[in-house]
């Protein structure tokens, strides 16, 4: 079974960006869209990767490993914000995670992202991906 | 209409993150371990204060528990421990509160003793205010009871004991733990006061000391053989770890050490697990070093040496292409291989003899795997066989 790996920044504008994993997109995103409404915001991920379960779980634990003292309080709804970078800082350093650990996990072209609900179908069709 | 500010709830992270702002050198702080060798290269000569650590202590464990009383001064309290040295004559034991002793500890402790590495064995004192042994003091021994032993084996005229005054605790602290004033009762006192002690010490509230430490002291002591693994690890910029929380964190300490074991036909060691460890920092640079890929190819190397094949270096680049590109990470790999060995098992697909540890399924597994690639290479043969 596929998952993915993703990062989003703060939509409220801070320099903070939130990472997390999940089987179920259109679930998780539309989590997220709960906290506000779509005419400010459109929740989506601006930058996913995808992969066994497997390796997208220990690509999570390398990646909190790494930030950790990025990641500054614990606890529900704390522990996946990375304080004072942005998804594309992040982005460049997860690539070398990926790297350096081998993760047989693959990064989501960019004409795909932000991902957000409506475009989750062509993603899927494109990646033949089942969730 | 105003709003109430928010009361910012205590954060773990936080406090530990606050806590370390003042050191130069951050360290790992966490609820099983703080570092104490990273947290001591920000003091002079790396000796800190008890009181910094007990004040990191404090961050970690949050305002959960008000773990600040006092003050308490132990050596004017007639109930608290005191420390004397007694002789053997008034050395005894009441075996309702200490173990059965076992002679071959004793031989164990007397084979390693050092006058300077005694612990002080704990003892409750009590005199005897009536009946034939009126008169007598008497040491019965709660904890370290094989220490006493081995120290008359090694001629010792005196033996320091760390005891409890059973005479001197008040008879009202007696009466209200459910006890009288006769000697029987304030013996049974005394018993279950040593009786309720040992099963603390010895139970309930001992720490047995970690792999990971014991292999650290080691180092730190200049253990040869802990030295010489400790020089592998340098050698592939590992670095031993509590946690596997860095690129070439090594974790599993016993393990290691029975594959540095693992000789040639000369008694030399450590040459396989060497190469195993450069196999993995090799081809996984970013990652923590995963038991069940340098375990498995220590003993692969090791076997193929004892039974004359030849592994030479493609083999190494061979067998990391196939397994990367197979499943990528080093865990990943190890998960798979055992996966695939469990769904062989229960298809009832496995030949051979079957494995009774995940060294020799992990092994096996990747024997089986390379051949079923189409390696070049002659590999030992696999105890059993399954799919890959």
């Amino acid at each position: 079974m596929n998952k993915l790996f993703y990062i989003f920044n703060d939509p409220l504008g801070a320099k903070d960006a939130k990472i997390g994993i999940t089987g179920h997109p259109a679930v998780r995103l539309g989590v997220y869209q709960n906290s506000y409404s779509r005419n400010s915001h459109v929740a989506c991920f601006n930058v996913v990767y995808f992969g066994p379960a497997k390796a997208i779980a220990s690509l999570e634990k390398a990646v909190k490993q790494q930030f950790d003292w990025d990641i500054e309080r614990d606890g529900r709804g704390a522990s996946e914000w990375i304080a004072g970078q942005s998804a594309d800082e992040i982005e460049l350093k997860i690539d070398a995670i990926i790297d350096g650990y081998k993760f047989k996990i693959e990064k989501v072209d960019s004409k795909y992202l932000p991902l957000t609900v409506d475009g989750l179908e062509d993603f899927f069709k494109c990646y033949s991906l089942a969730l | 209409m105003t709003t109430r500010p928010l009361q910012k709830a205590w954060n773990k992270k936080q406090a530990i993150k606050s806590f370390l702002d003042k050191f130069k050198i951050v360290f790992e702080m966490k609820d099983d371990a703080i570092d104490l060798r990273e947290m001591a290269k920000n003091y002079p000569n790396e000796i800190i204060p008890l009181e910094e650590i007990y004040s990191a202590v404090k961050t970690v464990i949050g305002p959960k528990y008000d773990i600040d009383q006092g003050p308490y001064d132990p050596e004017n309290d007639p109930s608290s421990p005191k420390f004397t040295y007694i002789t053997w004559e008034q050395s005894y034991l009441w075996s309702i509160f200490q173990r059965d002793v076992a002679p071959n500890h004793v031989e164990k402790i007397y084979r390693d003793f050092d006058h300077s590495a005694v612990i002080v064995p704990c003892a409750v004192k009590i005199t005897f205010k009536e009946g034939k042994l009126k008169g007598k003091t008497i040491y019965c021994i709660w904890d370290g009871h094989h220490t006493m032993q081995t120290m008359r084996a090694k001629g010792y005229v005196k033996f320091p004991v760390w005891y409890i005054d059973a005479d001197a605790i008040p008879l009202r602290q007696i009466e209200e733990e459910g006890f009288g004033s006769s000697d029987e009762e304030r013996i049974k006192y005394a018993a279950y006061l040593a009786g309720k002690n040992s099963r603390r010490i010895n139970g309930k509230n001992k720490r047995q000391m970690a792999p990971y430490d014991d292999f650290m002291i080691g180092i730190d002591t200049r253990d040869p053989q802990y030295t010489a693994m400790s020089n592998i690890l340098n050698k592939h910029n590992c670095v031993p770890k509590r946690h596997a929380t860095c690129a070439g964190a090594f974790t599993q300490i016993k393990s290691g050490i029975e594959c540095y074991d693992l000789a040639d036909m000369y008694g030399n060691k450590g040459m396989y697990w060497d190469r195993a460890i450069m196999f993995h920092r090799t081809n996984w640079p970013g990652a923590p070093l995963t038991l069940e890929i340098f375990r498995p190819l220590s003993y692969l190397y090791h076997r193929a040496n004892i039974e004359g094949f030849t592994l030479d270096a493609n083999f190494d680049k061979e067998l990391a292409a196939m397994l990367i590109n197979k499943w990528g990470d080093a865990e990943s790999i190890q998960e798979s291989i055992k996966d695939s060995y469990w769904k062989a098992l229960s298809a009832g697909t496995v030949k051979g003899t079957i494995p009774d540890h995940d060294k020799e399924r992990v092994l096996n597994g990747i024997i089986n795997f390379y051949v079923q690639s189409g390696g070049k290479t002659l590999l030992p043969t696999p105890t059993c066989q399954w799919k890959v």
